[in-house]
């Protein structure tokens, strides 16, 4: 009874949802409404436990009086804070959360982000290296497309153009081969990586339908 | 036979119904997919089917090695879910390799971070994590092993790891599920603080940046298919087998498909 039930609730609702998708029922419709409401409800208790995580580990940070007590001790008064000024001054435009939210998180987020460029530098200096021939052919590829896509690219495919019966040629067109990498080879592997995790993806979620992948019922 | 019939009928009746997607290509075509692949999910249930045997997965296979290093060096291993949340499929299938790395540590006795960026992921691995060592009969080790929410913000959420990664310097870090732009920025500095990496993504864009900084990647499919070869029962094994089925039934569709519109 205590892994049936929940497994008929899945099977149920799981073909439910799936008969909604292709077929225009307005019951099914309804059905599908009401479970996405249902969803944002739960979504308001999960953060409650989000919350209480996030307090306890704090909390429990700063009494520790680990190596840094002022990280744990910043997050809490910032969240208390931000809290607090929500409740009283609200979130309209110009409202102290506001306020915060513009001026310390998104340029936090920004700087976070930004941090990918040198990321991208140093991964690159490691993966371009003409070690062995799969290797190689990343490294001369990886070269052509830097080419293209830099004016540098632009220009060399104009000073190698020669015309032949009429019709320009260029020797050396980086820009020309950087589309044809990007829109040929690059696309036709993607592609297959996407085909394959769909179907990975059904084939997943018809076992968790059909009750053959039980693991979240421990 | 009583399964086919009873689909066949099904589906016809299905196909009388005004169908959503038809203008979108979704429609028809789609649910047939659908059907087609459930059919063949129960035909082979059959035991009349001989068993099979699947090849083994690199990545899996180093899971042992990532932690046997972890507890040589004395450190904790660092278990990191991907940014969508447990109901998404690739965060169930990445609770399943959960289990399968806290088995491996509760018989290593090396403890486990993990941390969430949503409360219900934190709960499923929170179970996953406690079943894995009481499956091996180490569920003392439960108390040593921190498990908490950061933050639901993707930047924050790195930043929150990163820092975290600097301090308890693991042994072993693990990638499981679906990634953004943040993929790099955890890697990279994972890779930096010298831990073995392992990840599995269904992120087509972030695989690039899995291969460059991690040690092993279950690329793709290779998640899902991960997930079934770790429960190694019968029914999971024949799903793999299935999937190439339909793999391969699709590739057979698309190439006819091209013949014809081209004819």
């Amino acid at each position: 009874m205590k892994i049936m039930v929940p497994l008929l609730i899945v099977f149920i609702g799981g073909m439910l949802m799936t008969f909604q998708y292709y077929i225009d029922i307005p019951l099914l419709n309804n059905i599908y409404k009401g479970v996405l409401d249902w969803h944002m409800v739960i979504a308001v208790f999960a953060l409650v436990i989000a919350v209480k995580s996030l307090i306890e580990r704090q909390w429990k940070n700063f009494r520790q009086k680990t190596e840094h007590p002022v990280y744990p001790l910043t997050t809490l008064i910032s969240f208390f804070a931000v809290v607090l000024l929500g409740i009283f001054f609200g979130l309209k435009q110009g409202s102290p959360v506001n306020f915060i939210y513009n001026n310390f998180l998104v340029p936090l987020q920004a700087t976070i982000f930004s941090l990918l460029a040198f990321y991208i530098s140093s991964a690159a200096y490691r993966a371009f290296r003409a070690k062995n021939f799969s290797s190689t052919v990343l490294l001369i590829a990886a070269m052509i497309v830097v080419m293209g896509r830099i004016p540098l690219g632009d220009l060399i495919a104009t000073w190698t153009t020669i015309s032949i019966s009429g019709k320009d040629f260029a020797i050396l067109d980086f820009p020309g081969w950087t589309r044809w990498i990007l829109t040929v080879p690059n696309v036709g592997i993607k592609r297959a990586f996407i085909f394959g995790i769909t179907l990975g993806i059904v084939s997943t979620s018809l076992k968790v339908i059909l009750g053959i992948e039980r693991g979240w019922l421990k | 036979m009583k399964i086919g019939k009873t689909a066949s009928i099904l589906s016809l009746l299905l196909i009388s119904f005004e169908l959503k997607g038809a203008s979108s290509g979704a429609g028809l075509e789609g649910m047939l997919y659908f059907f087609a692949f459930l059919i063949l999910f129960i035909l082979f249930r059959s035991p009349k089917i001989p068993s099979l045997k699947t090849r083994e997965i690199a990545g899996i296979k180093a899971l042992e090695e990532a932690i046997g290093r972890s507890t040589e060096m004395g450190k904790p291993i660092l278990f990191i879910s991907g940014t969508k949340p447990v109901p998404s499929v690739s965060a169930v299938a990445g609770m399943n390799v959960l289990g399968r790395i806290a088995k491996l540590a509760a018989r290593y006795g090396t403890p486990i971070v993990s941390p969430h960026n949503n409360s219900i992921t934190m709960i499923a691995a929170t179970e996953e994590i406690k079943e894995g060592l009481r499956s091996a009969n180490n569920e003392e080790l439960f108390r040593d092993c921190s498990i908490f929410y950061l933050t639901d913000s993707q930047f924050p959420y790195a930043a929150g790891i990163n820092a975290l990664t600097s301090k308890v310097r693991p042994g072993a870090i693990f990638y499981m599920g679906t990634f953004y732009a943040e993929s790099l920025i955890l890697t990279e500095h994972g890779q930096n603080t010298g831990a073995i990496q392992i990840a599995g993504t269904d992120s087509v864009a972030q695989i690039p940046f899995f291969i460059t900084t991690c040690d092993y990647l279950l690329m793709g499919e290779e998640l899902f298919a991960a997930s079934a070869y770790i429960q190694n029962d019968e029914a999971s094994l024949r799903s793999i087998f299935m999937l190439d089925l339909a793999k391969a039934a699709t590739i057979a569709y698309i190439l006819i498909k091209i013949f014809v519109v081209n004819l």
